[in-house]
């Protein structure tokens, strides 16, 4: 079980991948077991062939078929630019901010300017109330000048000294 | 902050200086397509997607911002590249992701190349140990071909790995004992 645990560290073992201490640990037992050894042995001839592997070469003609690339996606990013009425991805972007802004206005008009503003504004109770008062002051006003010639008569019959009130009418 | 050498140059082309992007182009152009190579196996395909990959990096330079080592988002370039263009041709019969993490799981096993397709003697015979490598490659899963590739050849630590294969540490250990323990068995007549 544990020559199982260390052969797994063995490929991090030769790449100095693990801490100083494991390192120090697979050392002691690389030392005492020559199984772990053999296969670390293996692991190292399979780096060293594979390492010889010789690279593979661009061809001749990379960079400029690179160069080739980047001319066609510059020229056809400069077209773009070229004709920025016709770019769709700005076309789309003034659309949004123009859809906004109406938006906007249409919503700051019904909000200052009509009812709606006012219930979205929380003030219509308030308001009702105060044209409530309004009213019912004006009732008054007008149910005192409806009896307003009952108070004139009132008021002469008084200064005349008639006493002859009559008794059914009050105000 | 510091940036390594190669973040710094990309950030002097991304500033204007094109000079830098020529040294970036000249040094990754073998290591791209070594890489890509030894992840196909087409040279043909290996020159056309390391063109690719430098293409992406120069039309980067607008909006890069160094997140990671340099080299860590060049090979997750890659390696996403290379990913795709095995999905894109059907050279196995399941999806894989980069960041997919079942890799134990069958179905996620690639099957670019059938493992029985060729013996250790047959290529022996037939080809020199280069030749047995490229095959013995090609029956690595992705994760483990990956991980080694860039470990062995592009000289990636592991914690770099990890980041261009967006994994842990951890995982990128298991996955190159693995790919060790794979490629050593189909290329034991040759390490003897």
């Amino acid at each position: 079980m544990k020559c199982r645990k260390l052969k797994d560290s063995l490929s991090a073992y030769i790449s100095e991948e693990l801490s100083e201490r494991q390192m120090s640990r697979m050392s002691r037992h690389l030392a005492t077991c020559s199984a772990c050894a053999g296969e670390l042995a293996s692991f190292k001839r399979l780096y060293e062939r594979i390492d010889a592997v010789p690279q593979v070469l661009p061809s001749d003609d990379f960079e400029e078929r690179f160069w080739r690339k980047v001319k066609d996606a510059d020229a056809g990013s400069s077209s773009v630019k070229a004709l920025p009425l016709f770019d769709w991805t700005l076309g789309f972007k003034w659309g949004v901010s123009v859809a906004v802004a109406v938006v906007v206005m249409v919503g700051a008009y019904f909000y200052l300017h009509t009812s709606y503003g006012d219930k979205a504004r929380g003030k219509s109770e308030i308001a009702e109330m105060a044209d409530i008062d309004r009213y019912l002051e004006f009732y008054k006003n007008y149910e005192v000048i409806k009896k307003m010639d009952f108070l004139i008569k009132l008021e002469k019959d008084k200064s005349l000294g008639d006493n002859n009130l009559p008794e059914n009418r009050t105000l | 902050m510091r940036y390594d050498r190669d973040t710094q140059l990309m950030l002097a082309f991304k500033r204007g200086d094109k000079k830098s992007f020529d040294i970036l182009f000249k040094r990754y152009s073998v290591l791209l397509i070594n890489y890509i190579y030894r992840f196909l196996g087409s040279r043909h395909k290996a020159e056309e997607l390391a063109q690719e990959v430098l293409l992406k990096i120069y039309l980067a330079k607008d909006t890069y911002r160094p997140k990671a080592k340099f080299s860590t988002w060049v090979y997750r370039i890659a390696t996403n590249a290379c990913l795709n263009e095995l999905r894109r041709h059907e050279y196995h019969h399941h999806s894989v992701s980069l960041d997919a993490s079942g890799e134990e799981n069958p179905v996620n096993r690639k099957v670019w190349m059938d493992d029985q397709a060729f013996t250790p003697e047959q290529s022996m015979e037939k080809r020199g140990f280069e030749e047995a490598f490229k095959e013995a490659l090609k029956t690595l899963p992705e994760r483990q071909k990956a991980a080694f590739l860039l470990n062995r050849f592009q000289n990636a630590s592991y914690s770099e790995v990890a980041g261009a294969l967006s994994c842990s540490v951890a995982s990128v250990k298991s996955l190159i004992h693995r790919a060790t323990v794979g490629l050593k068995d189909k290329l034991k007549d040759y390490i003897i």
